[in-house]
This record gives C-alpha cells, structure tokens and sequence, in this order.
C-alpha cells in the first residue's frame, strides 16, 4: 500500500495550535469496544476538510465528539484554542455550526424565519437585528419568499440550505456537515458546492460519501479507518489512488 | 386575513355562540348570521363542509334527542354554528401551517413549546404512518386477527422507537443552537389585529350577556 | 368522547377549565423537573406520536377495529403520570383547534377526562394491578392494558356526568356512555398491552424497570375503591334492593338531603332520575369512608418502611 504523507501546499499548517485540535481521543458506546481507538489531527484556518470512511467506521460519533453531543472516554479536544468540556460548552458551541443528515431535524420551529433567529436568540441578539440576519441570510440562499412559511413548503434541497442558514447565522469559525448531499440531485449538489465554496468559515469539515463531490469541495482528506485516522493527506492523490481506497473500504466510481 | 387573526376571531364567534343561554332563539339567530357572513369571507369548500357537518350531528342527535324536541333542536342548531365556524377555518387552512397556527393561541410556555413542537412534527410523523400502512398493504396484510393485531401493535411501537431517536437528534439540534430550556417566541399581533380582536370580544360579550339579560341592548328594539 | 361545543353549560365549562388549568399548570412544573433541558423535543414528539398512532386502525374483534387513546401509554413510556397529561392534554387542543374534535369551550372538560383523569386512573391502576400481578416487569404490559380499559370507562363517566350537570343529555346516557366504552376500553387495553409488549421485546431498555415500592397504602385503597365501584354497579341494577336496605339503615334520608344539592338543572328529570344518581352518590359515599377507615388500618398496622 503507498503511503501517502502530508502534502504541505496546505500552508498555514500549525500543527499544534489548530483551531480544532484533538489528540488521542478514545470513544466507546457503553459497555461496548471502542469506536475511536486514538484519534489525532489538527485543523487551521483555510482547511477545507473531508473526512470519510465506510459505513460504521465512526465519523459521525467523531462528528457528535467534536460538538460535545458525545463524551469520550480519554482523548482531548479544544476548539478555538478552548479545551472542549462540559462547563465550557455552550461557550465552545457558539464557534461551530454542526448540521444533521435529516435537515427535519433542525428545521423545528414553525417558520423557516424563526428557525434562523432560534439560534442567534438563544445567545441573547435582540430579536430585530436577528431578524436583519436572517432575512439576509435567506436572501442570499434565494429563500427569501420562504421566510414566514413552514419548513414543510420546502424541497429537500431547499431545506438543506435552509438547515445551513440557520446554523450560518450564528456566524460560526467552524462548519461541520454531516452527509449534506443526503436526499439531493446532481443540481441541488453543485448548488450546495458553490455555495459551500464561498462561506466566510475558517473551517469547514464534511462527513460524506460522495468521493467526487467532496473532490470539488474540499482540498484535504481525513479517511476513518480501525477506529484511527489511517490517511491524512491532500484529496486529489487520495482520489487518484484506487488501490488505497479499495483497502479502506471505499471503492471508487461506485 | 392573516392566519393568527383568523383561529381567534373564529374563537371568539364559537365561545361566545356556545355559551349563549339556553333556548336563547334570537341571540342564537344573530350569532348564526354572523357563521354565515364568515363563512362567505373565507369561502370553504362546502360539500367538504357538509360531508364533516352530517356526521358530527347524526352523534349529536343520539345525545340530544332523548331531551325532548324543544331542548335538542337548540342544541343541536347551537353546535351546527360552531361547527360551521370552525370547519369553515380549518378547511381553508393553507397546507403546512400548523405550527403557524398554534403559535398563536394564548397558552402557558411549557404547553406552548409542547404544541409547537407536536404540531411541527406531527406531518412527518402522519406521514410516516402512511408510509408504513401502505408497504403493509402492498405485502398483503392479511390474516388472523391475531397477527393483524401484532402487526399494528409493531408499527405503533416502531413509531414511537423512530420518535424517540427523532427526539432526541432533535434535541441535539436545539442543543448546539444555545437551547437552554426556553423557546424563543414572539408575539404575532400587530396594533390593528388587536384591535380588531379586542372589538371581535366586546361585541360578543355583548351578545352573550344579553342573552342572560344581565345587559339589555336597547339598540335591538323589538 | 370529544365533547362537542354548546354541550357543556357554562358553570361546568368554567369549573372543569379551572380545574383542568391548574392541574396542566402542576404539569408542566412537575415534566420541567423530571425532563430538563430535554422536555420540549422528548415531550413535543411523543405528542405528535400519540397523534400519529391515534390514526392507526387495531383490530378489537371480528371486524371491528378501534383507535389508541393513549393516556395511559403515554404516561408509561414517558415514565411520568405529568408528561402524560401535558401530550394528552396538547393532542385535544390540537384536535380542537385545527380539526374540529371536541368544542372548544368543552376542552376543559375534554382535557379532565382524557388527560388528567384518564391519565391517571390508568397510571396508578397499572402500579396497582402490576404489584397484585407480582410486580415483576414483564407483567407490565398485562397490568397496563387493563388499567388503560378500565381508565377509558372512568373517563366515560366523568364525561357522562359533565354532560348531565350542563343538562345537555338525559340520564340514560350515564349507562349508554359507560356501556360504549367498555368496548372501546377493550380496543384501548389491547393495544396499550400490545405495543407495550412489542416495545419490551425490541426496546427493553425505554420501559420502567421492577416495581419500586409504592407507598403501603396505594394498593389496598385502590383495590377497595374497584371492589365498592363493582358493587355499586351491580347494585345499581338491583336498585329495588338497595333501596331496601338503604331503608333499612337510614340511607334514603342521606339520598334526600344529596338530592337537594345536586344543581337545578336536573330538576326537571323528575325524582326517579334523581334517585338513580342519589344511589350512585351514596355508593361513592360508601367507598370513601371504607377508604378513610382503610387507610386509618394500613397506618397503624403497617410499619413505615414495609
């Protein structure tokens, strides 16, 4: 099997002091065997991250682990330089905007409009600059007709963007995604593409499965594989390099 | 005529028809015309109308009848009014508005975010129900009324296991939001719709006062 | 047993508003408690699951087939009488409002009898009948499904008797409404039993473990209070019976001075009515003074901690 190093074109690569830092973290469902056996990366401002694996491999118990949905049992995580604890997180959450698989299960208030200022309301905004936000979150994703109505009118598409503004609205440092392209077209896919490549986050981190998707989004490739981070490199020589993808599980052009 | 305005103003024509007085003919005529005027502004499909309208009073009937013929036509035509009103606001519903509606009625907080979040998830959940009754049919479901009784036992309990793993992604979500037990929620009155509402009430308090006789209208000269 | 608006007078709308009120209102305080940050999702989509059951067709007996009530499911897969009464208590409202289900001034006696009574005859029958069982959690399903049937039946009559107070039914609808709803209890107790006992086998870990020990005196009270409910029933269809021995012993003069205080409207019914539901109130009387003198005997003779 090649190996295949850290490319550094990534520039600004600290590799200690990233803004999402995790070492050596460890998960298991209880009473079970690990999930996560020792989890190590680090993430900077520009990366445009993919993290993938086969099915059960575990990326989204490290997503839940990145957002403090899930506790690990040893391991360290500090996001924006501020280690991830239970008395830490509602401080620490305000940096990340983490979005399900279902969009239905973060579009829960009656309208579309209310779903957005949930978030920044939450953290003490005045309803009306709030409301500014998000209108012109929605103007810019072109759902600015959908704003007093209920998620229900939406496309499965719409809503993921839908989904997307209302996480954006908290102006997170960092976006993670959980499988967006989940229920979508090829048309709703590259709108999300170009819409994803132009957010102002320092970093976005993308669970998914669709290899030539994320070849397009994102420039480097955590691949999940044993319960470690068995690949860590630039995504284009990852996609090239069938023989490697086949032994972690994840074959190519199907 | 926006949503909110719409539910409480049928609200205030249904309590006030409903609590009119006993055997109160001409209160109840006023009170009729007033169904009829707003069920000509929202104009709702009327055989849908009188397809909900005849089952609701055949039950009626059972109950009422037994009470004698005088007693129960009020009743009954007490009930047809309120009826009318509400269908007529419940079958000109735009489609998906539920939470919409609810979020306006006047409930304490706890109840409130019950029924927003119920009424949200409610189609969903309806339509996986549909969803599950259907692969049922298509796979021929049929048999002893044993097994027909498994069968809808285990598609209630599997609704209620994917609600709960619903419930709890859900609350992950609100969670990572800044939720921290209180659902930002607004007012949707604006100053005229208050009014309006506030007019809506004194009329019908009016009404249904003057039913009792407690407050004689001279206006009404007969 | 929706009630329909114009079907419940104002003095019972009021007093079963008020009452209903207050108890949502404990509800809420009690779910904030046992629920936490938790409470809105789990209990906002547990509701919206009793609704969605609610539409699922069960087949009771040769080719009928009933609907879910779901109080007492509610309130044992949330583990909390309160909660349960707070999603019984939302599915009516929502029914009333963007359904037409039930009148809106009747919700505060809609919401009594399903969500606080229902709820709660069903809660405290199945502790009851699950500890006489044995007390171990596979009688739970059992135990749940007849405290659901019999729940439904009481909720019935709660409903005949507002209906009766409004002077919006005649007396028969006392035994019409509880008859009809026996058969719809048996639906309600099959289904409750049957989902119960799918959820234990898929999902074990979502239901309530062994029986905790209820405080000493819950089970023999309530086992009194079902014993002098049968017999008021089968002695209601003695009535002549009863009669005499409430002669005998002085009851009747009882049934007069309750006669004078049951409100006008059913004046009008003329005295044999009255008498009926005399019978009933003495029944209840009775009842309640075998468990005040129950409830004297457990305290003395049970030790606290038992």
């Amino acid at each position: 099997m090649k190996s295949l190093t850290s490319n550094p074109q990534t520039s600004t690569r600290n590799p200690h002091n990233g803004i999402v830092e995790v070492k050596n973290l460890v998960y298991a469902y209880p009473r079970q065997e690990p999930v996560l056996t020792d989890i190590s990366f680090s993430l900077n401002t520009g990366d445009r991250v993919a993290l993938m694996g086969a099915t059960g491999s575990g990326k989204s118990t490290l997503l839940e682990n990145l957002i403090g949905l899930k506790q690990p049992k040893s391991g360290t995580i500090s996001i924006n330089h501020i280690p991830l604890e239970p008395k830490t997180l509602p401080q620490v959450r305000r940096y990340i905007g983490f979005s399900f698989q279902d969009a239905n299960d973060q579009l829960f208030m009656p309208t579309i409009l209310e779903d957005i200022t949930f978030g920044p309301r939450n953290y003490g905004v005045p309803p009306a600059i709030a409301s500014d936000r998000a209108r012109q979150l929605l103007a810019d994703f072109g759902l600015a007709a959908y704003a007093n109505r209920s998620a229900h009118e939406l496309s499965g598409g719409q809503r993921r963007l839908a989904a997307l503004a209302a996480i954006l609205a908290l102006e997170p440092k960092i976006l993670i995604l959980d499988e967006p392209t989940t229920g979508l077209d090829p048309a709703w896919r590259r709108h999300l593409a170009q819409v994803l490549l132009n957010l102002p986050v320092q970093v976005i981190l993308i669970a998914s499965h669709e290899l030539h998707w994320l070849g397009k989004v994102t420039q480097r490739a955590l691949v999940l594989s044993g319960g470690r981070i068995a690949v860590d490199s630039d995504i284009q020589p990852l996609l090239q390099d069938g023989e490697t993808l086949e032994n972690l599980g994840l074959p190519i052009g199907w | 005529m926006a949503l909110p305005l719409r539910l409480h103003l049928s609200l205030v024509i249904v309590v006030g028809t409903a609590l009119l007085k006993q055997h109160a003919w001409y209160w109840l005529g006023v009170y009729g015309a007033i169904a009829f005027i707003w069920l000509a502004v929202l104009r709702p499909p009327i055989r849908q109308m009188g397809g909900l309208l005849g089952t609701e009073l055949i039950f009626l009937s059972l109950v009422a009848l037994p009470l004698g013929w005088e007693r129960a036509s009020f009743l009954l035509v007490r009930s047809l009014v309120c009826l009318i009103v509400m269908n007529s606001f419940l079958l000109t519903l735009p489609p998906h508005s539920f939470g919409i509606a609810l979020k306006s009625l006047p409930v304490p907080a706890a109840l409130k975010e019950n029924l927003l979040l119920a009424g949200q998830y409610l189609e969903i959940l309806l339509s996986e129900v549909k969803r599950m009754q259907r692969s049922a049919q298509l796979r021929g479901l049929n048999g002893a009324s044993g097994w027909l009784r498994y069968a809808s036992a285990a598609m209630i309990g599997t609704l209620y296991i994917r609600s709960l793993d619903r419930a709890e992604r859900v609350y992950g979500a609100m969670v990572i939001r800044g939720y921290n037990g209180k659902l930002p929620v607004d007012s949707i009155f604006t100053a005229k719709d208050r009014f309006m509402l506030l007019m809506a009430w004194a009329i019908a308090i009016c009404f249904t006062l003057s039913s009792y006789r407690v407050v004689h209208l001279e206006i009404f000269n007969f | 047993m929706h009630i329909p608006d114009g079907f419940v007078s104002v003095p019972v709308a009021g007093a079963t508003g008020l009452a209903s009120f207050v108890a949502l209102f404990v509800a809420c305080e009690r779910s904030q408690q046992a629920f936490g940050v938790r409470r809105a999702p789990i209990l906002g989509l547990t509701t919206a699951f009793i609704f969605a059951a609610q539409m699922i067709n069960f087949p009771v007996a040769g080719g009928t087939s009933g609907h879910l009530l779901g109080g007492t499911l509610a309130a044992i897969i949330l583990g909390s009488p309160w909660a349960g009464m707070l999603c019984i208590a939302t599915v009516l409202i929502i029914q009333a409002v963007l359904f037409a289900d039930g009148g809106i001034t009747a919700l505060g006696a809609n919401i009594l009898n399903m969500a606080v009574i229902g709820v709660w005859v069903g809660w405290i029958l199945t502790q009851t009948l699950q500890r006489l069982l044995g007390g171990s959690k596979g009688r739970l399903p059992l135990a749940a499904g007849i405290a659901a049937g019999i729940s439904v039946v009481v909720a019935a009559i709660a409903c005949a008797i507002e209906l009766l107070l409004s002077g919006t039914a005649s007396i028969a609808v006392l035994p019409a409404m509880a008859g009809v709803h026996i058969l719809i209890g048996v639906g309600e107790g099959l289904i409750t039993g049957g989902v119960l006992t799918y959820l234990a086998k898929a999902r074990p870990d979502l239901l309530p473990g062994e029986q905790a020990e209820m405080r000493g005196w819950v089970v023999p009270i309530v086992s009194i209070v079902l014993v002098a409910g049968l017999l008021s029933l089968i002695a209601s269809a003695w009535p002549d019976g009863l009669e005499k021995v409430a002669e005998d012993l002085g009851f009747i003069n009882l049934a007069e001075q309750v006669r004078v205080a049951v409100p006008t409207p059913l004046a009008d019914y003329g005295i044999e009515g009255l008498g009926m539901i005399g019978t009933s109130i003495a029944g209840l009387i009775g009842a309640a003074a075998c468990f005040v003198v129950a409830f004297g005997i457990a305290k003395i003779v049970r030790p606290k901690n038992a």
